[in-house]
């Protein structure tokens, strides 16, 4: 019996030993594939006698809720820390991953068990057990096959090309016309950097879900790939509408964005309707647009901009007001379409001259502009030239000149200028002139902004889309052209002369009774049909004063001096750097301490030019100016008889014949002569009984106008067998002024022609005319 | 004689009966635990906090560098933990990291870090200057994902864990792929995910992450012993990741879920867990460990983005 127990013993010992061991063995085999993720399945934490280097909890509570144990962030990155496999990305920026831990917003719409049944496309996610997101929701070991390629395994249903983001999202997936960002369309280019940091996209490169957002190891909210940091990640794709500033906006011919705007204050109304703005008040392309739920058929834009372009007037008050006017293209011509082929009618009053992206030129132009420098003159050209839609509003082949620098004012005006980029420049000198330097192509009526204005209706110099109304004083005109304000109630002032002077198109004001903006007549915008001069110049003078003209008390005569001649003759050089005595080669030694008051010259078309320019009226006269000694001449001076001091010369022209001498710099010696007849004859009168004492020492024998013959000469002639003889005999003569100073009889031969003497001189030789000649015929 | 005989083997039986039951409900194991001292953390660089540090080496003159994996980097502070300087940036080009993970320090001063996306081992000198590189590769010669690297004292061949064919791969001291073993399996030369590795004395430790035991090779891949076993109690591992062996032959794992260091003696056998008073020391996701001369443990804390610093004796 004994040896039996010793046998029963042994047995349940060894039994017992190996049931415990065995059976334990293989229940951890059988279990250990599953137990590398669910840990709370091991035995060991059954065992009264174990003690486990962690507690048992199957049912942890964390900060996502109360959920399983699998399915907690530890559990998964004991594996995905880059040991087993790697998803650090994960844990690198878990404040941009999908979020866990909370409650589905009603913006998501998890699958019902009805949906998933009769819907193949949708599968079933589950909350924890406090009705959260949590990892489980999308991710589970047993959802995909394992031998599912296309498709990441640890998910609990596939997940091709983002189908498994769009059972909950679903509302997101509608495409421009419901409100989201288009999905399934292909992208030509990939930017490189957004496959870098995670992006994906689908077969053929078409958009998915993930292009734009990173479940997991996101860098920005919204578990977006990239930073979206003033909508940078928009500009990844968009990049040919992503402006870093608003010079490059100009060049790509789109909105701005990156850029705060002092003019454009973004209305409440946009941020209320999901329009979001720079970290630093920028706007940005979520300004406008709204990837996700945003209003239906709004083309993912915060607010339908429709037919009468509502979003863009929504921020552009100002601009908005041209739907009320002739600028309205509706009101024009309904069938016009931009370069996108829109029709005004359909897609807005703005469309018809502005897209906000892909626009041709600075300010996003919609229209065909043609080629040239100043790029914002050109839209306007573009409707304002023949055969086009405003082709009754010309400029004319003579119109306010464009892209000059408005630095060539000297000083800062309230008027815009235009960079070359486009750029609107106000009160800086930096920009040029263009068509909106003048009109504000949004408002019709500067005074009254609201004032609406339709086709054919009649228009004046107070309206006309200008920026500053410009009726009577013509203040439009002086907020530039400052220098010429001192023609007011001059002989100038066409007023002055007479009350119902117009411009030969019937347009009154001080400065257009002489000058049209667009349709001149003549150079300098002159107003009036130019009567046919040596130059450009002098005919837009001699158009008042001839014999019936305006100015037909002062006329010029038939002998005046000379115009549309270089300076040159007289031994000057003009050029930029000023004037210079001498030739190009070399400048004249002997007056190399003469400093030359620069005055104006023009070319050939009557435009200033320093570069070889000739001698006009314009040259001496400054016909804006009375006086060049004083800028305050007032009352009936401004009317009184012209003299050397005033009559708008540029110059004072004392006895001492400033103005004459800067060009004749050679003849001023005479002043300290007895030529000098202020000092030798000072009662002596010239031609126009002017006093020797009294006038110019130039003028005792020359006179500029009305001269008698050659040498503008100011005097009565004398004896003699030629002009020029007769000029100095004139005083040498035996009852002259000069009378002790006369050749006699017997003296140097005149009219001689020195080739018969076989010599050559380098002195002057004159004809009978009393006019410089060469050697042949003088 | 019959009856009293079948009367006390009834009774041997129900006392044997009770002694297997009672021995089966005996009092509860308590975990043995081992003291060290917490010296100091190192938690972050002048830019900011370390972000999932992964592993750490310890230079002969006690410079620590420190894989700063999320940072796409290589950390250097002096042995009183201050901040020395960094090297490498995200990126594919030469001293650019993708994810670096693991990291060794040879004899003569040399930081081997294995650039895991960009499949290579990068070698940098004690200052972070660039030195050379080389590729790991698979079998079949595509970009394998070395996962750590260490450095043989004895022979200066370099050993490297490439887990996407689970294998050792043995390189000369140029770089120079020499050969390696190992084959997904549960088998002595197999591996499930071979993860930190560990040349010390002769001796390969490569933590078998899966498998969940550290096997100990020698040099040529001859398969030597294990340490440890699946399990969650002590002197089991459910996700060891580190090792490191100190002065005395002892042998310390990091368990990155358990959070815990386990040490075993020189006969392989468990003998406690590292704690701080009466309490384990609980870490949190530890990962690569290593030991300097001065018996100092560092531990890469990957969720606590830290290493910890503690001394041992």
């Amino acid at each position: 019996m004994f040896a039996r127990y010793l046998l029963i013993l042994v047995f349940l010992l060894v039994g017992s030993s190996l049931t415990f061991n065995d059976a334990e063995a293989r229940s951890i085999a059988a279990k250990r594939e599953c137990s590398i993720c669910h840990i709370m399945w091991l035995d060991d934490f059954q065992r009264p006698e174990a003690t486990p280097l962690i507690p048992y909890d199957p049912n942890p509570v964390m900060n996502t809720g109360k959920q399983d144990v699998v399915s907690n962030e530890r559990n998964c990155f004991s594996c995905h820390d880059g040991f087993v496999l790697d998803s650090r990305f994960v844990w690198q920026n878990k404040q941009y991953s999908h979020p866990v831990g909370v409650v589905p917003s009603d913006k998501v719409n998890l699958p019902t068990a009805n949906e998933a049944q009769l819907r193949p496309d949708l599968n079933l996610f589950p909350l924890n057990k406090d009705g959260k997101v949590y990892c489980g929701t999308c991710h589970s070991a047993h959802g995909v096959d394992w031998k599912q390629e296309a498709s990441p395994v640890f998910l609990r249903a596939k997940n091709i090309e983002s189908s498994i983001c769009l059972n909950c999202h679903r509302n997101r997936s509608t495409g421009p016309k419901g409100g989201n960002h288009p999905i399934r369309r292909k992208l030509e280019n990939i930017p490189a950097e957004l496959l870098d940091k995670g992006s994906k996209f689908g077969k053929d490169n078409i958009i998915i879900c993930q292009s734009c957002h990173r479940i997991h190891g996101g860098r920005d909210k919204k578990v977006l790939v990239a930073s979206n940091r003033n909508s940078a990640l928009c500009g990844k794709c968009h990049s040919d509408r992503y402006a870093k500033d608003r010079v490059e906006s100009t060049k790509m011919g789109t909105h701005p964005v990156n850029i705060t705007s002092k003019k454009v204050k973004i209305p409440k109304e946009i941020i209320d309707r999901g329009g979001k703005l720079g970290e630093k008040g920028q706007i940005i392309c979520q300004t406008c647009h709204r990837p996700h739920l945003a209003e239906k058929k709004a083309t993912i834009l915060v607010k339908k901009n429709g037919n009468d372009s509502a979003l863009c007037r929504t921020c552009h008050l100002k601009e908005g007001r041209v739907k009320n006017t002739k600028h309205n293209m509706v009101l024009q011509e309904k069938e016009v379409k931009n370069i996108r082929g829109q029709k005004v009618s359909e897609a807005g009053v703005c469309s018809a001259c502005h897209l906000p992206h892909n626009g041709n030129g600075p300010r996003m132009w919609a229209r065909k502009i043609g080629a040239g420098p100043e790029k914002i003159s050109r839209l306007c050209l573009s409707c304002h030239s023949k055969g086009k839609i405003a082709e009754h509003k010309q400029v004319g082949s003579i119109s306010h000149p464009l892209g000059r620098n408005m630095s060539r004012l000297g000083e800062a005006v309230k008027l815009p200028g235009f960079t070359d980029a486009g750029l609107k420049k106000i009160g800086d000198m930096k920009g040029k002139v263009s068509c909106a330097s003048c009109h504000n192509p949004h408002q019709w009526d500067p005074k009254n902004p609201d004032k609406s204005s339709k086709p054919g209706e009649p228009s004046d110099a107070n309206n006309r889309f200008l920026r500053v109304a410009n009726k009577g004083s013509n203040a439009l005109c002086r907020t530039c052209h400052k220098d010429k304000a001192g023609i007011k109630g001059t002989k100038h002032d066409v007023a002055t002369m007479d009350a119902s002077a117009k411009s030969e198109n019937g347009t009154p004001g001080l400065c257009k009774t002489c000058h049209l903006v667009h349709k001149g007549k003549g150079p300098r915008l002159w107003a009036r049909a130019p009567l046919k001069g040596v130059d450009p110049i002098s005919s837009i003078c001699l158009s008042c004063h001839n014999k019936k003209g305006l100015g037909k008390k002062k006329t010029i005569g038939e002998h005046s001096h000379p115009v549309n001649v270089p300076l040159s003759n007289l031994g000057i050089v003009s050029s930029n750097n000023g004037w210079v005595i001498g030739t190009k080669k070399k400048p004249d030694e002997r007056y190399k301490n003469r400093k030359l008051k620069v005055l104006p010259l023009f070319d050939a078309k009557g435009k200033k030019t320093a570069e070889d320019g000739r001698v006009t009226c314009a040259s001496c006269h400054n016909l804006h100016r009375w006086s060049a000694a004083s800028k305050a001449v007032k009352g009936a001076a401004l009317t009184a008889e012209g003299d050397a001091k005033t009559s708008f010369l540029r110059i004072s022209n004392t006895q001492k014949a400033e103005l004459c001498i800067n060009c004749h710099f050679d003849k001023g010696a005479v002043a300290l002569s007895k030529h000098n007849l202020a000092i030798t004859a000072p009662e002596e009168r010239n031609s126009i009984g002017q006093k020797a004492k009294d006038i110019v020492v130039c003028f005792n024998c020359h006179v500029p106008h009305n001269a008698d013959g050659a040498k503008l000469w100011g005097r009565g002639f004398g004896p003699g067998g030629d002009r020029a003889e007769s000029m100095c005999r004139e005083c040498h003569r035996d009852d002259g002024i000069a009378k002790n100073k006369q050749t006699g009889e017997f003296t140097h031969p005149l009219q001689a022609n020195i080739k018969k003497v076989g010599g050559r001189t380098k002195l002057p030789l004159f004809n009978k005319k009393g006019e410089r000649s060469d050697s042949k015929s003088g | 004689m019959n009856y009293r005989n079948r009367f006390l083997g009834t009774n041997l039986l129900i006392v044997t009966l009770l002694l297997l039951i009672s021995s089966s409900i005996a009092a509860k194991q308590t975990i043995p635990l081992g003291k060290a001292e917490h010296l100091f953390d190192i938690q972050s660089a002048p830019d900011g906090p370390l972000s999932l540090p992964s592993d750490v080496a310890i230079a002969n003159d006690n410079r620590i560098y420190i894989v700063d994996g999320g940072h796409h980097r290589v950390l250097a502070y002096g042995p009183d933990g201050k901040f020395l300087f960094s090297f490498g940036k995200r990126g594919r080009g030469k001293a650019e990291f993708m994810w670096p993970l693991g990291i060794d320090v040879d004899k003569a001063g040399l930081v081997y870090v294995t650039d895991k996306e960009n499949h290579r081992i990068q070698v940098f000198d004690r200052d972070g200057g660039h030195q050379f590189s080389f590729a790991v590769n698979r079998k079949d010669g595509t970009p394998g994902t070395p996962i750590d690297v260490t450095v043989s004292a004895k022979t200066g061949l370099i050993f490297v864990t490439e887990n996407s064919q689970h294998r050792i791969l043995v390189f000369d001291i140029d770089g120079t792929k020499l050969g390696g073993w190992g084959k997904r399996g549960v088998r002595q030369r197999e591996f499930r995910y071979p993860g930190s590795i560990l040349v010390q004395d002769g001796n390969v430790y490569v933590v078998d992450v899966l498998n969940t035991v550290i096997k100990i090779f020698d040099e040529r891949g001859k398969y030597q012993y294990k340490v440890g076993e699946w399990g969650v109690l002590p002197g089991q591992f459910y996700r060891p990741k580190g090792v490191a062996v100190d002065s005395q032959g002892l042998i310390y794992v990091t368990d990155s879920y358990m959070d815990v260091v386990e040490v075993f003696d020189k006969g392989y056998k468990f003998t406690h867990v590292l704690a701080s008073g009466k309490q384990k020391y609980k870490f949190y996701a530890p990962a690569g460990i290593a030991i300097d001369g001065r018996d100092r443990l560092y531990v890469a804390e990957m969720l606590g983005n830290k290493v910890s610093v503690f001394k041992l004796r």
